[in-house]
C-alpha cells in the first residue's frame, strides 16, 4: 500500500515537475520573442529617425511604449529626440525628463535635457531646497533594491548577532541600519513627496486664477516651461504649480504629462 | 548736496513771491481797474548778454516784447549760422502812477557754427496781426581767446601737443576752453598718430561732461583715463583737463574727425571788483559752496572744430613681399631657453616683436627649423599706452623637440615694417641660434619615443572652441532599463520587507525560551511534558503490552509535569506528590483511579476497561494537568 502510494506520489511529482518545466519553458521563450519583437520594433523606429522620417519614428516609439506600461529609458529617450527634430520642443523635453527619471545618470539624457531647457523662454528662479534626486541619481528600482537590500541585511546581521553574538554582525547590522535610513530619503521621496510633473506643449498657454478663462490671467507659460501637477481632477484643466509663487489652473490640452 | 538744497528752496521762495505779485495784480486790476490802464506803444527789442563771441560758446540773446503779452507769432531773421535753442518766457507788469506797462521777455541760447562778423536779426513779431521789428545785432565770432600760436593740425589753436603753450592771449577774459588736435594730418594708412582733447579752465566746473567724436575709419586705442594738471601760461595759473587716444586709419582718402563737446556749468563772478583771493572777509562767500556767492552759474557749451585728416596710402615702391603690415618703429629678437638640449627634453623658442605703432598686427613668417618638430603657442600681445601712444610687444612662442642629435641651427627671423617718418619699408631680422643636440641618457631613449612628444603638446594645449550645439544621438541598443518595479518585483519587495523582521522575532522568542530552560531541569520536563506524552502514546499498541507502555507513559508525564520519577508513582504516593501543585480534586481523583485501573488489571489481570476507553480516559486528565498546571 505504502509503495503504491509512494510511486503514485512519484508518479504525480515527476508530471507536475514536466508541467512545470513546459510552463517555464513557454513562459521564458514567449518572454524572449516577445524581446525580439522589441528589439525589431526599436531598430525599425530608429531607422525612421535615421533616414529623417521623424514622424514615422514617433509613432513607433509611442507604440513600443503602449506595448508595455513599464517606463523605458531608452524610449524615451530617443522618442524625445524625434520630438526635438520634429520641431515639438515641449514634448521632446517631456521625454527627456522621462528618460532622466530611469537613467539618472546617462550623460546624454543630462546632456539633451539641459540643451532644451536653455531653449525654452520661461525661466523658473525656484528649486527645492534639497533635491533628492539630485544627491541620489539612482532610479526608482534601483532605489528600492538597494533600500530593501540593506533592509535584509540589516535584519540578517540583527539575528545573526542574537544567535551568536559576534561583534562583527553587531557593525554589519548596524552598517546596513544606516544605509536602510539613508536610501529611506528618496524612496519615500518617490512613494510619497514627489508630485507628478508636465511640460507645456504649445507655443504659448496661459494659466488662470480658477477653472475656465473668464477667471483672471496670472501670467503665460511658453512651450517648454515645465511644471508641477497638483489637481487633476477637474475635466479638461488642471492645477499646476511652477514655483511657490505661481500657480494656477491651466488647460489640460496645452500640456503633455 | 547743499549747493542742490540752497537751489530748490530759492526756487521755492521765487515762485511764492511770483503767486504774491500775481495775486496783486489780479487785486489791483479787480480794485483799480477804472483808474488803472495798460499804456505805452509796443516795441519790440534784440540784446545779447556778450558780444563779441567765441567759436563753439553758448550765449543768449533776449527778445523784449514792450506793451503786450500775447504774440502771435515771432520770428528772428539771418539766424541760420547759429544753433539755436530755446530757454523760456518772463513776463513783467510795471505800474507807474497809476499807468501799467507790460512786457514779455524770450530767452534763446545760441552757439555759432563758423567764425566772422555776423547780422543776427531783426526779429519780426506779430502781434494783433500786425508787424514789429526790433534792431539788428552785429555780431563777432572769434576763433578762440587762445589762438595766437595756432597750428593747423588742432582744432582751435595751439602749437602741438609737446609746444603747446596753452591760451597764450586772450582777447577776452576767459575763463575756460577747450582744443581737439591730431599731431599729424596727412599719416599713412596705419600709422599712429594721437588725438589730444583738452579743457582748460579756472572757473569752478560742475556737470561737465565731454563727448569725443567716434572716429569713423580709424582703429583707436584710449592711452589711459584722462588726465588733470594744472599749467602756468603768460603767468596765469590754468586747471587741465586732457584725454589721448591713438588712432590709426584704417583706409586712405580724406576723414573728416567732427569736433568734440564740452557741456557743464560754469560759476562767473559779479563784476564787483573783488578777485578771488583778495583777502577780503567775503571770500569765503565767493565760492560755488555757498550758491555762487557774488557770481552766478551758466551752462556752457563749446566745441571744437571738425578736423580734416587726409590718410595717405602706404608707397608700392619698394614693398618688400614678405611686408608685415606694421607701421612705425619694430624691432624682432629671439632666444630659446635652453642652446644644449638631450633628445627628447624640449626647448622654447621666443621671438619678441615690439616697438610703437600697430603692434598688435605684428605676424611673422611661416619657417621650418630643420631637425625639429615645431610646436606653437598663441601670440602673447602685451601693451602700453601713455599720451605719447601705443608702445608694446607681441610674443611668439615655440616649443621645438630635436629630431635627431647634433649640431642644429635656428634660422634668423625678418621682419619688414613700414617706417613713416622717413615714409620708406625697412626690415630687421634676428641672429641665426645654434642649439646642440646630445644622445639622450641610457634608460631615456623609451622616454625619447613615448614621453617627449607628449611634453610639448601637455604644455601648449588649446581650449577646445565649441562652435555649435546639438542633441546627443539617440540610442541604439534597448536595454529595456526599467525606472520602477514591475508587479512580481513589487510581491518580492513587500515579502522581502515584512519577511525578516517576521522571522528575526520568532528567533527571539525561541532564543529567550531556550535561554529561560537553560539550567532549569524542572521547568524543561514540564515544558516538555506533553509533547514526550503525545510521542510516547504513538508507539503504544493495542497489543499485551498496551497496559505496560500506557501506564509507563501516563506516569512519565505525571512525573515530568511535577518534577519527579514517574515510573515509580503508585496511587498512594499521589496525595503526597500532587498536593503541592494546584491540581483539581477531580481531576486527581481520576488520576487515582486510573492508575489504580492500570495496576488492578496489570497485577490481578482484572481489566475493568478497555484500552481504548483508557487511552480516551488518559488524555482527558492529561489535557485537564494541562489546563491547571500553566
Amino acid at each position: 500500500m505504502n509503495r503504491l502510494m509512494m510511486n503514485n506520489k512519484g508518479r504525480i511529482t515527476f508530471t507536475s515537475v514536466i508541467f512545470s518545466f513546459f510552463i517555464l519553458f513557454s513562459v521564458i521563450s514567449e518572454s524572449h520573442g516577445e524581446a525580439r519583437k522589441v528589439r525589431g520594433d526599436f531598430l525599425k523606429a530608429n531607422k525612421f529617425y535615421y533616414e529623417g522620417r521623424y514622424s514615422d519614428a514617433i509613432k513607433e516609439y509611442k507604440s513600443l511604449l503602449e506595448s508595455d506600461e513599464r517606463i523605458w529609458g531608452e524610449v524615451h529617450f530617443n522618442l524625445g529626440n524625434a520630438y526635438f527634430r520634429a520641431g515639438e520642443l515641449g514634448k521632446a523635453l517631456f521625454h527627456f525628463k522621462k528618460s532622466s527619471e530611469v537613467l539618472p545618470r546617462d550623460g546624454d539624457v543630462k546632456y539633451n535635457l539641459e540643451y532644451l531647457r536653455s531653449k525654452t523662454k520661461d525661466k523658473v528662479e525656484s528649486k527645492p531646497f534639497l533635491d533628492p534626486r539630485g544627491l541620489f541619481p539612482l532610479n526608482k528600482k534601483e532605489t528600492a533594491t538597494l533600500l530593501i537590500g540593506f533592509w535584509v541585511l540589516f535584519w540578517v546581521g540583527s539575528l545573526l548577532q542574537l544567535l551568536f553574538k559576534y561583534e562583527s554582525f553587531k557593525w554589519v547590522r548596524n552598517l546596513s541600519f544606516f544605509f536602510v535610513l539613508l536610501f529611506a530619503i528618496p524612496f519615500l521621496n518617490n512613494a510619497f513627496w514627489e508630485r507628478d510633473f508636465g511640460v507645456v506643449k504649445v507655443s504659448k498657454a496661459s494659466v488662470f486664477s480658477g477653472i475656465g478663462k473668464d477667471n483672471v490671467k496670472l501670467f503665460v507659460l511658453h512651450e517648454g516651461a515645465e511644471v508641477n501637477l497638483q489637481d487633476q481632477s477637474e475635466k479638461g484643466w488642471v492645477r499646476i504649480e511652477v514655483d511657490k509663487n505661481k500657480k494656477g489652473w491651466m488647460r489640460k490640452q496645452d500640456l503633455i504629462f | 548736496m547743499k549747493k542742490i538744497g540752497k537751489e530748490l528752496k530759492s526756487g521755492t521762495s521765487k515762485a511764492s513771491i511770483l503767486k504774491s505779485f500775481s495775486i496783486l495784480w489780479v487785486f489791483l486790476i479787480f480794485f483799480l481797474g477804472t483808474k488803472t490802464s495798460l499804456v505805452g506803444a509796443i516795441e519790440v527789442g534784440l540784446t545779447v548778454d556778450e558780444n563779441p563771441i567765441s567759436l563753439g560758446e553758448e550765449f543768449s540773446i533776449q527778445i523784449r516784447v514792450d506793451g503786450s503779452q500775447s504774440i502771435d507769432s515771432l520770428r528772428i531773421e539771418n539766424a541760420d549760422k547759429f544753433s539755436l535753442s530755446n530757454r523760456g518766457t518772463s513776463t513783467s507788469v510795471q505800474i507807474i502812477n497809476g499807468k501799467a506797462s507790460t512786457s514779455k521777455t524770450i530767452n534763446y541760447s545760441l552757439y555759432s557754427k563758423k567764425e566772422g562778423s555776423f547780422t543776427v536779426g531783426p526779429v519780426v513779431a506779430v502781434i494783433d496781426g500786425k508787424e514789429y521789428k526790433s534792431d539788428v545785432l552785429n555780431l563777432e565770432v572769434l576763433a578762440d581767446g587762445a589762438s595766437v600760436n595756432s597750428n593747423p593740425n588742432q582744432g582751435k589753436g595751439s602749437s602741438s601737443v609737446d609746444d603747446h603753450k596753452g591760451p597764450a592771449k586772450e582777447k577776452r577774459d576767459k575763463n575756460f576752453l577747450i582744443e581737439g588736435f591730431v599731431n599729424k594730418k596727412d599719416p599713412f594708412v596705419g600709422e599712429q598718430i594721437i588725438y589730444t582733447f583738452r579743457l582748460y579752465y579756472r572757473v569752478e566746473i560742475s556737470n561737465p561732461k565731454i563727448s569725443l567724436p567716434k572716429f569713423k575709419d580709424f582703429w583707436k586705442e584710449e592711452l589711459g583715463e584722462g588726465r588733470s594738471y594744472r599749467k602756468v601760461v603768460k603767468g596765469k595759473e590754468w586747471k587741465v583737463y586732457e584725454v589721448n587716444y591713438a588712432l590709426f586709419p584704417t583706409k586712405p582718402g580724406k576723414v573728416t574727425v567732427p569736433g568734440s563737446t564740452f557741456l557743464g556749468d560754469i560759476y562767473i563772478r559779479d563784476g564787483s571788483g573783488r578777485g578771488r583771493g583778495s583777502g577780503s572777509l567775503f571770500d569765503m562767500f565767493d565760492d560755488p559752496f555757498f550758491g555762487g556767492g557774488f557770481g552766478r552759474r551758466k551752462r556752457v557749451s563749446l566745441r571744437t572744430k571738425d578736423l580734416e585728416i587726409e590718410a595717405k596710402p602706404l608707397p608700392q615702391e619698394g614693398k618688400p613681399k614678405n611686408f608685415s603690415g606694421l607701421i612705425g618703429d619694430f624691432k624682432v629678437i629671439s632666444r630659446v631657453d635652453k642652446d644644449s638640449l638631450r633628445q627628447g627634453e624640449s626647448t622654447t623658442l621666443t621671438l619678441t616683436v615690439q616697438g610703437s605703432g600697430n603692434v598688435f598686427d605684428a605676424k611673422l613668417d611661416e619657417k621650418e627649423i630643420t631637425g625639429f618638430k615645431i610646436y606653437k603657442d598663441k601670440p602673447v600681445l602685451k601693451i602700453q599706452r601713455s599720451k605719447k601712444g601705443v608702445f608694446g610687444k607681441r610674443v611668439f612662442k615655440m616649443a621645438l623637440v630635436p629630431q635627431d642629435i647634433g649640431e642644429k641651427q635656428i634660422p634668423a627671423f625678418n621682419l619688414s615694417y613700414f617706417d613713416p617718418l622717413s615714409g620708406v619699408y625697412k626690415a630687421t631680422s634676428t641672429r641665426p641660434i645654434m642649439v646642440k643636440i646630445l644622445k639622450a641618457e641610457s634608460g631615456d631613449e623609451e622616454k625619447v619615443n613615448l614621453v617627449s612628444p607628449g611634453l610639448p603638446q601637455t604644455k601648449l594645449k588649446k581650449k577646445i572652441k565649441v562652435e555649435g550645439k546639438d542633441l546627443m544621438p539617440i540610442k541604439r541598443k534597448v536595454e529595456k532599463t526599467l525606472g520602477s518595479l514591475s508587479l512580481n518585483e513589487k510581491s518580492i519587495f513587500w515579502v522581502l520587507f515584512f519577511m525578516p523582521p517576521l522571522l528575526f522575532v520568532a528567533c527571539f522568542i525561541w532564543q529567550k525560551k531556550k535561554e529561560r530552560l537553560k539550567g532549569n531541569d524542572a521547568l524543561r520536563r514540564q515544558e516538555q511534558a506533553l509533547k514526550k506524552f503525545n510521542k510516547g502514546l504513538k508507539s503504544v499498541g493495542e497489543g499485551n503490552n498496551f497496559l505496560t507502555q500506557a501506564s509507563s507513559v501516563f506516569k512519565d508525564y505525571i512525573g515530568d509535569k511535577v518534577n519527579v520519577d514517574g515510573k515509580a508513582l503508585t496511587p498512594l504516593d499521589l496525595d503526597r506528590v500532587l498536593s503541592p501543585h494546584q491540581l483539581g480534586p477531580e481531576t486527581l481523583k481520576e488520576i487515582k483511579n486510573l492508575l489504580q485501573d492500570f495496576e488492578s488489571a496489570q497485577y490481578g489481570g482484572q481489566a475493568k476497561k478497555g484500552p481504548r476507553e483508557m487511552m480516551t480516559k488518559m488524555k482527558n486528565i492529561v489535557k485537564s494537568m494541562e489546563k491547571e498546571l500553566r
